[in-house]
């Protein structure tokens, strides 16, 4: 039986001891945190049952860990003595052994050496709220602001102030400059694309006229009383719009000026239009029309004036085309279409001139032919004096080669060469006369009587074919080869070389509207046809061609 | 009759302001012929920029009154005006861009808006949603009171810890010392603690097989007991952690992307002016 005085140490608040007492027995005494330990210890850090107390037959005591060494005395033992003085820290707990009274009681002093500290407060474990974790909004608003501010403001404005940075740049695949490039340039002004100083000479000012003109010399203005209206090229031409680039053919651009063109510019001879599609006015055919005009002018295409060409040349449209009889040989035939005779040009915009040789030669070469015919030779397509000069030589050649042939008989030399020559030209003179008709050069050309002194009885009209009936409009033959010819240009019944086939304002009006699409037709601003830097009073020249041979 | 919300405030004041704003800007936008396709620089595009650019300095200003007033004055009105012409502003600066968008300044800023605009929308949704969801989980009590209940329930668990086998006590000191309600912005928005001790100490409760006398087994039913209310408590706790986070995540996005937003505004307008 052990009998133990356990002295219970607690400190007041200087830490002073304050002792109290109280007396426990049992054959052995068990120290943990367990409820049956007779040295009940209540705290976590000490095991349920942690060690025992025994005592030995000599009256001495030990104390032995429950399953595990224990400390005593600063070292750890299976068995220990327990003397007095021996100290045995258990947990935060500290057991003294203290000098044992003479009866043999086992005196043990126990004090918390280490209370727990109070329980952390669960929200100190862990953040519980998003600025607790660190979150924060003003440090990335003001590094978010810097970067913007660093890379998208000063840097491209460094940049476009300083020559030096510009270069040291320049090689940049991406300048910080090019982050203000609001899109891309048009396709001619890539090759400058980095260099913004090209067109934006000066910080805070409008691309300056002179800058687009040092390169694009010698633009037309379109009339003096425009200026006022358009005041820079770049109020139409505006870049950064895309590769194709963007020019401004708006309606506005044109019917704010031309819906009362004269209000403008009184020296205008133009009429008021409001659109394409409403009282545009008939084209104006530049041409030489009818009998009295001698030079080529413009004609309203309208029902009241009805232009007509004076070229110069009879021509049935009717009777070039389908299966023909060729004049040559009237056993043979050819099918002719529109283009056996108009072949565009390179640009697919016009056609080539119709020439006699290139075109009606071919088929005509009969009507040069001498009478009777001559292996070899043929009238010249020319002048009327080489075709005189032409029958002249054949009829000369005759005479000779008849009295080379009379020569047998007659004396020798034949006839005198004057008489030849006479004979010669007295019936080239009857042969020519004879050419003026359908059966000659009247078969194409107009003719009319000669003054008596001419040598050739009869003149043949100059002939002027109109090549480019709107020089001043655009119009690209390539862009409507969705129809055929006849669609556009009436000449199936066409017998005479006056009349006109250049389709009129009503006929374009059957598949373009105005500025909009309206009824299914196409949107035609005024651009699509006009040009702006082309002024009206230079057409281009020459408008027509004068040909002879 | 329902109590008037966020959005519907003073009988829909701002959204029939901002309505009509945006219609008008709509409808100009559509009869408008400018001689080159619509783009910011048009004379509707100019008009349209300065006022999305004055309605930015407006939304601003909803900011920087509750920074430094502390949302005095009538609130709810103020952020019902921000909210609808936020989202005017969201058209306006479409119809001011014309639709075109590249690799620029000008598009950084108008994608910043988006964003912004984007976190704005979230946190419209948050504030409409996830307080009704808050006091569905709270009820009467309030997060302090879950976490005094908590602490009183770790109290008692260590008290009846003491008598159970060191293993079985140390699983429920770890749920004692060791739960966590928070921790980094995931885990908060997630608003689980997927190793939580709490909830092994309640496993390791549940299963039988310890050798425990009579008295020790009362401790651990007790110890069960206590720590499936625990748990429950802080299924709450993590929950009301996780609708506060999501209730103000939005706003850390949505405050930098207003200040970027401003700062790609005053370099787009920089660029412009700069380059005419």
């Amino acid at each position: 039986m052990i009998r133990c005085l356990l002295v219970q140490i607690a400190r007041n608040r200087h830490g002073h001891p304050i002792r109290s007492e109280r007396r426990i027995a049992g054959d052995t005494l068990r120290i943990g945190r367990g409820a049956e330990c007779a040295l009940h210890l209540p705290d976590h850090r000490v095991k349920l049952r942690h060690a025992v107390i025994r005592g030995a037959e000599d009256g001495k005591f030990y104390i032995a860990g429950e399953g595990t060494s224990i400390e005593v005395d600063g070292g750890f033992h299976q068995v220990a003595e327990l003397r007095p003085g021996t100290r045995v820290p258990i947990g935060p707990y500290r057991l003294i052994v203290e000098a044992s009274s003479d009866d043999g009681e086992l005196v043990i002093s126990v004090e918390l050496v280490h209370p727990r500290p109070p329980d952390e407060a669960i929200l100190a474990r862990a953040p519980a709220s998003l600025a607790a974790a660190g979150l924060s909004k003003r440090r990335p608003a003001v590094w978010l602001a810097a970067l913007i501010g660093l890379f998208f403001l000063l840097l491209p404005i460094l940049q476009a102030t300083s020559p030096a940075l510009r270069e040291a740049l320049a090689s940049m695949p991406l300048t910080p400059r090019q982050t203000w490039n609001p899109g891309p340039l048009m396709a001619g002004h890539q090759t400058f694309a980095g260099q913004c100083d090209t067109c934006h000479r000066r910080p805070f000012e409008p691309v300056p006229d002179h800058a687009c003109e040092s390169c694009h010399r010698g633009t037309a203005a379109h009339s003096s009383a425009s200026a006022a209206v358009v005041r820079r090229c770049a109020e139409c031409h505006r870049d950064h719009k895309g590769a194709s680039g963007l020019v401004r053919g708006d309606r506005p651009l044109c019917i704010s000026c031309h819906e009362a063109v004269r209000e403008r510019d009184a020296t205008s001879v133009l009429a008021n239009v409001d659109g394409f599609d409403s009282d545009h006015p008939p084209f104006r055919l530049t041409l030489k029309s009818g009998a009295g005009q001698d030079r080529p002018r413009r004609n309203s295409q309208s029902a009241k004036t009805a232009p007509t060409e004076n070229s110069g040349l009879r021509f049935s449209h009717r009777a070039h085309q389908g299966k023909l009889r060729l004049p040559s040989d009237p056993r043979l035939f050819r099918t002719m279409d529109c283009g056996d005779c108009h072949q565009v040009d390179s640009g697919d915009l016009r056609f080539r001139p119709v020439t006699m040789k290139g075109h009606c030669f071919e088929c005509h070469k009969e009507a040069f032919d001498f009478n009777p015919p001559l292996d070899g030779h043929r009238l010249p397509h020319g002048s009327e004096r080489a075709v005189m000069d032409a029958l002249e030589n054949f009829h000369l050649k005759k005479i000779l080669a008849e009295a080379a042939l009379r020569g047998g008989r007659a004396a020798a030399g034949g006839i005198p060469l004057q008489q030849a020559l006479d004979t010669a030209a007295a019936r080239a003179r009857k042969a020519v006369a004879a050419l003026a008709g359908e059966m000659g050069c009247g078969l194409c050309h107009e003719t009319k009587a000669a003054d008596e002194t001419s040598a050739v009885p009869w003149t043949i009209q100059r002939v002027t074919v109109t090549e480019h009936w709107l020089p001043a409009a655009r119009f690209s033959h390539e862009k409507h080869r969705v129809g055929k010819c006849a669609d556009c240009h009436a000449v199936s019944h066409s017998d005479r070389s006056a009349d006109i086939a250049i389709p009129d304002i009503e006929m374009c009006r059957q598949c373009h509207s105005g500025e909009r699409p309206a009824g299914g037709k196409i949107a035609s601003p005024c651009a699509s046809c006009h040009r702006f830097h082309q002024p009206v009073a230079a057409l281009p020249d020459p408008v027509l061609s004068h040909r002879r041979g | 009759m329902q109590r008037p919300t966020l959005l519907g405030f003073n009988r829909h004041r701002h959204l029939k302001a901002a309505g009509l704003l945006v219609a008008v800007a709509t409808l100009a936008y559509a009869l408008d012929r400018p001689p080159v396709p619509s783009y910011g620089g048009t004379w509707l595009g100019y008009a349209l920029g300065i006022v999305a650019a004055l309605l930015v300095l407006r939304q601003l200003w909803l900011g920087v009154r509750r920074r430094h007033h502390g949302g005095s004055g009538n609130l709810q009105d103020s952020v019902s005006a921000h909210v609808h012409f936020g989202a005017a502003l969201v058209v306006l600066a479409t119809l001011h861009s014309g639709f075109h968008l590249g690799w620029n300044v000008h598009t950084l800023a108008y994608l910043l808006l988006l964003a912004m605009l984007a976190s704005g929308v979230y946190g419209v949704f948050a504030y409409l949603r996830v307080p009704r969801q808050m006091t569905d989980n709270l009820g009467e009590e309030g997060f302090a009171d879950l976490l005094l209940k908590i602490a009183e329930l770790d109290e008692r668990a260590r008290a009846h810890a003491l008598y159970l086998p060191d293993e079985l006590g140390a699983v429920v000191m770890r749920a004692v010392t060791q739960t966590v309600v928070g921790g980094k912005v995931f885990r908060q928005m997630s608003g689980r603690q997927p190793d939580c001790p709490t909830r092994a100490a309640v496993r390791r409760l549940h299963e039988a097989g310890d050798p425990l006398d009579a008295a020790q087994s009362a401790h651990q039913r007790e110890l069960y007991s206590i720590m499936l209310r625990k748990e429950s408590l802080l299924i709450r706790a993590r929950r009301d952690v996780a609708f506060r986070a999501r209730l103000g995540f939005w706003l850390y996005l949505h405050a930098p992307l207003a200040v970027a937003s401003v700062a790609a505004l005053v370099a787009h307008i920089a660029a412009t002016l700069f380059y005419r």
